[in-house]
């Protein structure tokens, strides 16, 4: 090795663990990157992905390449995909300067991933296991993307093809993780017919499964953390009390293992359901590896209501604390408080909704989740446009349209190389807004060169008081010239040929969903009639 | 154990973050045309007005998320973490108040270019409290905020090639100047000229006169021999179109129109000029081009703003008033010319007759034009005549001027066939003494902007000798 320093922090690392829980991990692996950027990088694929070799979305990569351009994404210092083995990702600012505080603060960190992988190898829950598998899927997944693609550019001179399986695989895993399956699957016969059929064939069955396997992959969140958070903790409190470092107090750089509510509420939470047992480490380790999942935990500590006591307590405690974190100390940290609050209550609604559901997987978690929600649609001229809502930044325009192109919501004839199915709205929550999408496609008049290449027509609205006012107040005006413009329609008739507009089979949304889904409706029937 | 700490590298770990894109792409004019018509498209206009918004939303969004997360769990110095904290205050706030008036306003049809939403995000962050330097960082941001793939254009090799909305101005005609650039002599306009004005180039002179008395030294040097050199003389030229109803024609073999055809010419002689005004090394710019349209409401395009705005709205509809439009770019020459001291050269691309007056206009054109419509052609419709007066009378006023500064091109988009009729006769005599008129091709489309460089050129050399 070239860094003999971090050799040697992490050989001592590995003995303050052994000595601690009597064991260490063996199933693992340290990666650490000399470039601080691809750190963060992977780590906001692991993050939105599932797992290191996720595929995003177009749209999610140039967002997340500017904000890395800006350097909005976190230095996380380290992260850890706990599959088998686990994968301990570090980034290395340490060698840059030698001091106590980084040898310290590494070497709690090398306890903290130890703690995560000891737990992925003897947990009871069964998280590794399938991230193990997810992460095999995804592998699976890009080589058959790349490769396929390669395929259809080199010998077809199709350029359009990975950009759009890239999108193609990054909107429909994230709609099969809601419990969207009906997607376009080509007839098992038309393998041979094109690579893009067959291609789809693969990667839709492949991306099916992964949503299962995602799915059955227990709630276990809160437990890892917790379990992780003790360990460390554990042993920082006694190699500081032991005085082996010049200082006693925690150093800054360990700020991504303390400071974020998660890991201050865990720790605290382990700590009340063990309160008994506190002398002895190891039983509480073992007991721990044996839960199956966060609702054990929290039926440990009591259950739901006093976890939620805990948080209170903590939230309280932390928000005269938590400047230690920051660097800042006139006054604008303060600034930070409406973040901590926001974590804090997701923490709480997760709490709450575990402990009332008595959720154990994520497959449950996800049904009553209400990141995707489908309203039914409505009918025009006999063809259904389907209205639904979708939380997530990933999708945009552009990825509209391969969820046009592949939700088998409604069948239809359709022309290759890729159908078109039913038109659709989705709405989508930015920040304070809600945005009302629509997505039509135009008629055909012969076989597109891409799925790029079908004429598309898409408007994007506020759903707004002023913009619902404004509409209407536009429409009266409108009705009023019509009106007094009776002689013209008399002379050259109505050029308005009136389409059926049937909205029975929409379920319940709120009034001004339905308002807005209304004007784009309209927006849809005046289209095609100047077409 | 060390064995089981690997180095990573970017060689041995690529970014997670990529885009698969493929970067070849061949570009011509019919391409050009589909970009162009894909752009006009007002449908398009407006949904990628509010896809650009949706766009920017989606990006803060992430962007403000990140921050967050960032200032969790980040250690960082005190100066870092105030301007991260005052970022995120901005982003949130555009995220929150400035883009959804902005979409709203979008949506009821009143910001209508990306240069409104742009003003109106930066007004509505005027009442927000940060220093100038702080909107001068927001406003680069903004500037990367603007990302809209909207156009997507494939070639005949089945390339894909997807251009930002609000660059494609600049694309097409970066791509349109480069390719008539290839298509024209290396150094075309912007160095020696033979013109009987300026100063004598001596050397260029010397050069001249060995190579017509095939000795050295010269045994004489001749008038011919003479060349001027045309230093610091900067040029305006004026790009006269006609949008009647006639250009609405689609070009034979193509998917275009005859306007669209030269609505890319204009932009492709527009941008051809800047890009040679460039290269000569001074700080004036030596060509500014301008774009009359030949149309009621009488305008000269000349900046790019303004050529952004007529590329998008122009429609070829109505009448031809030619000597109207003619006559207010030569009223705007003028000025330029007593105020900046340039060269006027006025090109006019049409595909007919002229077939509108100017009411009140009072014309004096060359008698020998008036004896011509006198005795030969008696039967031509009135208005037609009085028009060819009109012009004859507005451009033989400023080519006699005595600055000699003046210089006129015509073209006319038709067939060879044109030759015999009598609106060619008409067009002839009507510009006798002015300019000689050069038949294009409309089939040919695709070589105008080249034609019409060239010719003009070897008109400004014909008419000195």
């Amino acid at each position: 090795m070239d860094n003999p320093r971090v050799v040697e922090i992490y050989k001592q690392a590995r003995k303050d663990f052994e000595e601690f829980v009597g064991e260490t991990p063996e199933e693992y692996k340290v990666l650490v990157f000399i470039d601080p950027e691809l750190h963060s990088s992977l780590y906001q694929v692991m993050e939105l992905g599932g797992s290191p070799h996720a595929v995003l979305s177009q749209e999610m990569i140039e967002n997340l390449r500017k904000s890395r351009a800006r350097n909005y994404l976190a230095d996380e210092c380290i992260s850890v995909f706990p599959s088998k083995p686990t994968m301990i990702y570090m980034s290395l600012p340490f060698e840059l300067e030698q001091s106590p505080e980084r040898d310290f603060a590494l070497r709690i960190m090398f306890i903290h991933a130890f703690a995560h992988a000891y737990f992925a190898e003897k947990s009871a829950t069964n998280d590794s296991e399938m991230l193990t598998q997810i992460y095999r899927m995804d592998m699976i997944i890009k080589e058959l993307m790349m490769n396929n693609a390669y395929g259809l550019k080199e010998a077809r001179q199709i350029g359009w093809g990975l950009p759009y399986f890239q999108d193609m695989v990054a909107v429909i895993r994230l709609l099969s993780t809601f419990g969207v399956q009906d997607f376009y699957l080509p007839p098992e016969s038309s393998r041979n017919t094109s690579l893009f059929q067959n291609f789809l064939l693969e990667i839709i069955t492949f991306l099916n499964k992964r949503a299962e396997a995602v799915k059955k992959k227990n709630l276990s969140g809160i437990l890892i953390e917790a379990f992780a958070n003790y360990i460390h903790t554990e042993i920082a409190t006694k190699i500081l009390e032991k005085g082996e470092y010049k200082f006693n107090t925690l150093p800054r750089l360990l700020k991504p293992i303390y400071g974020p509510p998660m890991n201050q509420f865990s720790l605290e939470l382990i700590k009340r359901a063990f309160e008994d047992k506190l002398e002895q480490p190891r039983e509480i380790i073992q007991e721990v590896l044996e839960m199956k999942g966060d609702l054990d935990l929290l039926n440990k500590a009591g259950g739901g209501p006093d976890a939620r006591k805990i948080i209170k307590d903590v939230r309280e405690r932390t928000q005269s604390t938590n400047v230690y974190w920051h660097a800042d100390s006139t006054g604008y940290w303060r600034k930070t408080w409406n973040i901590y609050e926001g974590e804090w209550d997701q923490i709480d609604d997760y709490v709450k909704f575990v402990h009332r559901f008595q959720v154990v997987n994520v497959g449950q978690w996800l049904e009553s989740s209400k990141a995707f929600q489908f309203y039914g649609y409505v009918k025009v001229d006999s063809k259904p446009i389907y209205v639904f809502e979708i939380d997530d930044e990933s999708v945009n325009l552009e990825q509209l349209l391969i969820l046009h192109n592949h939700s088998l919501l409604y069948r239809q004839n359709f022309k290759m190389p890729t159908p078109g199915f039913p038109d659709i709205i989705m709405f989508k929550k930015l920040d304070r807004m809600i945005v009302g999408t629509l997505l039509s496609v135009g008629s055909l008049d012969d076989n597109p060169m891409s799925p790029w290449d079908i004429p598309i027509y898409t408007r994007a609205i506020d759903i707004s008081k002023e913009l619902l006012d404004f509409v209407k107040a536009q429409k009266e005006a409108q009705a009023k010239e019509e009106e007094t413009d009776v002689s013209t329609s008399v002379l050259y008739g109505t050029s308005k040929i009136r389409k059926e507009v049937d909205y029975s089979h929409l379920s319940k949304m709120s009034q001004s969903k339905l308002a807005s889904v209304r004007i784009l409706i309209d927006e849809i029937v005046t289209q095609q009639e100047s077409a | 154990m060390p064995h089981r700490l690997h180095m990573i590298t970017r060689e041995r770990f690529s970014d997670p973050l990529t885009i698969w894109r493929d970067p070849e792409f061949v570009f011509d004019f019919a391409d050009a045309a589909s970009v162009l018509q894909k752009w006009r498209d007002p449908r398009k206009g407006q949904s990628s007005r509010e896809a650009l918004v949706l766009g920017m939303s989606l990006e803060n969004a992430v962007a403000v998320k990140n921050i967050r997360r960032r200032l969790l769990v980040t250690p960082m110095e005190p100066m870092e973490e105030e301007d991260l904290i005052r970022e995120l205050e901005i982003l949130e706030y555009l995220g929150n108040e400035a883009l959804p008036d902005a979409l709203l306003k979008v949506n009821m049809g009143e910001l209508q270019t990306k240069e409104e939403i742009e003003s109106f995000i930066q007004k509505h962050l005027k009442g927000f409290e940060g220093t100038a330097d702080y909107k001068k960082q927001l406003t680069e941001s903004l500037r990367t905020l603007e990302e809209l793939t909207d156009i997507e254009i494939t070639d005949r090799f089945g390339h894909k090639m997807r251009i930002k909305r609000e660059e494609v101005m600049d694309f097409l005609g970066n791509q349109l100047g480069n390719w008539l650039t290839r298509q024209l002599p290396a150094r075309p306009v912007n160095e020696t000229i033979v013109r009987p004005r300026g100063k004598i180039h001596k050397k260029k002179t010397f050069e001249h006169s060995i190579l017509t008395s095939q000795s050295i030294p010269p045994k004489s040097i001749d008038t011919d021999d003479i060349v001027i050199i045309k230093k610091d003389r900067n040029a305006q030229i004026y790009l006269a179109v006609d949008i009647s109803q006639s250009m609405r024609n689609v070009v034979q073999g193509t998917h275009f129109s005859r306007l669209e055809g030269a609505l890319l010419t204009s932009l492709a002689i527009f941008y051809y000029l800047k890009k040679q005004g460039r290269t000569r090394r001074t700080n004036q710019k030596a060509f500014r081009t301008a774009v009359v349209p030949i149309s009621k409401n009488r305008r000269i395009v000349s900046s790019e703003g303004e050529l952004e705005r007529f590329l998008l709205t122009a429609q070829a509809k109505g009448r031809t008033p030619m000597s109207a439009s003619i006559r207010s770019a030569i009223d705007h020459a003028r000025i330029k010319k007593n105020t900046q001291n340039r060269d006027i050269h006025i090109i006019i691309v049409t595909d007919g007759r002229p077939n509108e007056l100017i009411p009140g206009y009072d014309a004096k054109p060359s008698t020998s034009l008036l004896h011509y419509f006198e005795e030969e052609r008696e039967v031509i419709d009135p208005v037609a005549r009085n028009c060819y007066i009109e012009l004859n009378s507005l451009l033989r006023d400023v080519v006699k001027d005595r600055s000699r500064a003046w210089k006129v091109s015509y073209f006319m988009i038709g067939s060879e066939r044109l030759r015999h009729t009598d609106l060619w006769r008409d067009t002839r005599r009507a510009l006798r003494g002015i300019a000689y008129p050069v038949i294009i091709d409309p089939s040919r489309m695709d070589i105008l902007a080249k034609t019409i460089i060239t010719e003009s050129m070897r008109l400004g050399q014909s008419t000195s000798s």
